[in-house]
């Protein structure tokens, strides 16, 4: 197991390499001069000229990049153009948000998620079961931007009763959470139906019926356990989306999350922010993917990773 | 390992509740449900609670020309002289206004004594004076100064200092100019010529307008939190009078319409709102008399790429392909008026008896036939994402210049792309905008074709124009210049037809009844000094 966490984040290293090479090169194709949305007005060839010496943008292709790398290995991604601020003081201050909206979010989508999954299989077929895949698919279709003003308003606005935006209470972060967990609980209540009937067929779940054990425990001591692979992969994916950001609810209710950032600093052109930034959404993907793989391994116990590997 | 299994998932469980719990710790004193906050807090405060944008920079206005951020600066620092908002200029830090010499190229300046900064550092000609060479070594807007000599050598860096500032004593200062410049007094008014401390800014570094910015304004800068707001507290030594506030709060919202449910619910005072929201609040009886309108002095245009669209036939009949009144009724519903001058009201050059382009399609027709280009043109608008009414604008011109024989596409990039393509020619055409920043039509019609520089996206180029602009800049009489710039705007509009007028705007912003002395300048400028607050 060791030596396979330890291939993972060699492979990780090579990754973030790879992306952050892959993001420098398309940053210089597509159009947008950092240097002219600064300047904006009266910006003669001189003046873009001078901008561009003192940020370093008139080096070779090659040295700026290799510059990146060689500071981007001691955490140092530069300094952001336009709020003069180290990126990663920056990438810190909204990982901290961002982090507190995903804990949230990812309890509210689990929660809410697994429990409706769960009561939709055993009651399979009935009101209920449609009501709440009904509930599901509405989660999973409804955008979020448009839960999201719907909540202001009703809790908000109508009721009066929660914070419509900003981030300085814990009560604020109800509404983003909400909108932010919905489709993600919807996601994961329709899979965790599904593993569920899957796995209420099989032998020994009825061999635990017939052998008296009572209903909550088949449920969630034999049936939820092992219908759990396919709910871990699904929710390790989603808390690596949430991590990253979710630029609508950012923007909707105010809170100066990654997402937000990422947007921002794409359409300014920050260079080194944008690029701290991508680094950050990559190795966020990328470990979130490696404790999903390790946590197979903790709910199955017939996978193993390393030498000779699996089964 | 199942065992190892659930102690491992039940310390992870736990430490994700621990991250939410902590992570949403209280972390100042805010209202803790979903209770409206106060204009006056407990102590009895005033508090102007304004709905802002992010500048998502420093609040430095040698560096950063955007309206988010004088909005914050225009109440921190001040310059030597002040626009008021009928366009006249006033001593702000000057016992009176600047004199000039009989050649018009040296203006004397006298400083009110004792002018305190809000360090508490009195203010000298040293301060001006490193002020505006920092305002040229930054290079973003520092050629407001280039008449004064000594500009180029400070810009080239043969100079370290601006020779034509000359420091008589601390209160006393002459500004030399290498010729005439009628404007100067209005370029000194604006943002970027604000006056620092010298020894603090220097001392401040790339600090300065994040953590640090000292002026002489009403308000003391307390705090900046990107993504959050700024707070801004009464300064109780300034110059001039007490600001009848005790703090300004900018609290940055990026969405409109949660902008506008935070006023509703009574957290904010003012926020400005989108045209396209103006039926909706209008109607709506609560709001309805709170909507303030005000007037910039600028407007929308269409912008011609003059090297694509080199023939002044099919500019002027692109120019007439299109219906401004139905833009006006139908993207901004009443709050927009067509344009008939590039200048607008207000301005010296404006001209009163010029019409709004009609629309014509069979005379657009006509001047494409006499172009050689009977069987239509091809035009590429392109859009700044960042304006969004642009889209419905511009599929409306697309849908009415084809009676005219027009073939418009639509290309929308992001501000990034876009500033890149109009200056760099990647556009044949494109809708722009621009609002004065000091009063002057010199303000206005630079951005265009200036006559000192020729750095702008059109590659417009008529050496009348060009004489027209230097002239305006070294006539003093109004009369006069009333003629120059009308002249040069007629020759940019009316016959090279290099930009085509669209629309000027009407701008609304919701204000609390309780806000009282608020002030919307035309300049985009708001000055919160005398703004008081009174509870209904």
């Amino acid at each position: 197991m060791f030596s396979y966490i330890l291939k993972r984040l060699g492979q990780t290293i090579l990754v973030l390499i790879g992306i952050s090479l892959v993001t420098f090169i398309l940053l210089q194709v597509v159009p947008g001069d950092p240097v002219q949305l600064m300047l904006e007005k009266r910006a003669d060839p001189q003046t873009i000229a001078a901008v561009r010496h003192e940020l370093g943008l008139d080096l070779p292709l090659t040295t700026q990049y290799f510059n990146f790398l060689k500071n981007a290995l001691h955490f140092d991604f530069g300094v952001s153009y336009f709020s003069k601020e180290p990126v990663t003081a920056v990438l810190l201050r909204c990982f901290k948000v961002t982090l507190k909206l995903t804990c949230l979010s990812f309890i509210f989508a689990v929660v809410v998620g697994i429990t409706c999954g769960i009561i939709a299989a055993i009651k399979r077929g009935t009101a209920i079961d449609s009501a709440l895949m009904t509930l599901a698919m509405f989660g999973v279709s409804a955008p979020s931007f448009w839960i999201a003003i719907i909540l202001q308003i009703i809790f908000g606005i109508k009721l009066n009763i929660l914070p419509i935006s900003g981030f300085d209470t814990p009560v604020a972060f109800i509404l983003p959470s909400i909108a932010l967990g919905a489709r993600y609980a919807g996601d994961i209540a329709r899979i965790t139906r599904t593993s569920m009937l899957d796995v209420v067929k099989q032998d020994y779940i009825r061999t635990a019926r017939a052998k008296g054990v009572k209903e909550n425990l088949i449920i969630m001591k034999h049936a939820l356990k092992n219908a759990m692979i396919p709910i871990i992969t699904l929710v390790g994916t989603e808390l690596g989306c949430m991590l990253t950001g979710s630029m609508l609810i950012e923007r909707v209710f105010s809170v100066p999350g990654i997402g937000k950032l990422a947007v921002d600093a794409m359409t300014s052109r920050d260079l080194p922010l944008l690029e701290g930034t991508v680094v950050y959404i990559a190795f966020v993907f990328v470990m979130v993917n490696l404790i999903v793989d390790i946590s197979y391994a903790l709910f199955d116990p017939r996978i193993r990773y390393g030498k000779g590997n699996s089964k | 390992m199942k065992k190892n299994a659930k102690k491992v998932l039940a310390l992870l469980l736990a430490s994700t509740m621990l991250f939410a719990a902590a992570g949403c710790g209280k972390t100042e004193e805010a209202p803790v449900d979903g209770e409206q906050t106060t204009t006056t807090s407990t102590e009895g405060e005033k508090v102007f609670r304004v709905g802002a944008k992010d500048p998502k920079c420093v609040f430095d206005p040698n560096q950063y020309t955007y309206t988010h951020v004088f909005v914050v600066t225009d109440n921190v620092l001040e310059s030597l002289i002040k626009p008021l908002n009928d366009g006249s200029l006033v001593p702000e830090l000057l016992t009176e206004m600047p004199t000039l010499s009989e050649d018009m190229k040296t203006y004397s300046f006298e400083l009110k004594e004792g002018v305190k900064f809000h360090n508490g550092e009195i203010l000298t000609s040293n301060d001006v004076k490193y002020s505006y060479e920092r305002l040229i070594k930054k290079q973003v807007m520092g050629s407001i100064l280039s008449p004064v000599v000594g500009y180029q050598e400070l810009v080239d860096g043969t100079a370290t200092e601006l020779a034509g500032f000359e420091i008589i004593d601390d209160t006393h200062f002459n500004i030399h100019l290498s010729d005439v410049y009628t404007p100067f007094m209005s370029a000194l008014a604006t943002p970027y010529a604000a006056i620092f401390p010298a020894k603090a800014c220097e001392e401040a570094g790339d600090t300065w307008g994040r953590d640090v910015l000292i002026g002489t304004g009403y308000f003391t800068f307390d705090k900046y939190e990107q993504g959050v707001g700024v707070t801004l507290s009464k300064f109780d030594e300034h110059h001039d009078q007490v600001a009848k506030i005790d703090r300004v709060e900018y609290k940055f919202i990026e969405d409109d319409n949660t902008q506008v449910l935070e006023y509703q619910k009574g957290n904010l005072d003012y926020v400005e709102i989108q045209s396209t929201m103006y039926p909706v609040y209008s109607a709506d009886p609560e709001l309805k008399d709170q909507l303030v309108p005000f007037q910039p002095a600028g407007g929308f245009y269409i912008l011609y790429n003059t090297k694509e669209m080199s023939d002044p036939r099919v500019r002027e009949a692109f120019s007439i392909s299109f219906d401004r009144n139905v833009i006006c009724e139908n993207v901004f519903h009443g709050t927009a008026a067509p344009s008939k001058s590039f200048i607008p009201a207000g301005l010296i050059g404006h001209d009163e008896e010029a019409e709004v382009y009609p629309y014509d399609p069979e005379r657009a027709k006509q001047l494409l036939t006499e172009a050689g280009y009977p069987n239509g043109y091809d035009v590429r608008l392109t859009l700044n994402a960042a304006y969004p009414l642009d889209i419905p604008i511009a599929t409306t011109i697309q849908e009415q210049a084809k009676a005219a024989g027009f073939n418009v596409t639509l290309d929308q990039v992001d501000s990034a792309a876009w500033g890149e393509m109009k200056l760099n020619g990647g556009m044949q055409a494109c809708i722009s905008s621009w609002y004065v920043d000091y009063n002057d039509p010199d303000s206005m019609l630079y951005p265009v074709s200036d006559g000192r520089t020729d750095y702008v996206s059109s590659f417009y180029h008529n050496d009348e124009f060009k004489q027209l602009m230097i002239d305006g800049v070294r006539t003093v009489d109004e009369a006069e210049r009333h003629e120059i710039y009308k002249k040069a705007e007629h020759i940019l509009t009316r016959e090279d037809y290099a930009v085509s007028p669209v629309y000027n705007e009407t701008k609304y912003s919701l204000v609390s009844p309780k806000v009282q002395n608020l002030d919307l300048g035309f300049t985009l400028r708001m000055f919160f000094g005398q703004v008081d607050i009174v509870e209904q």
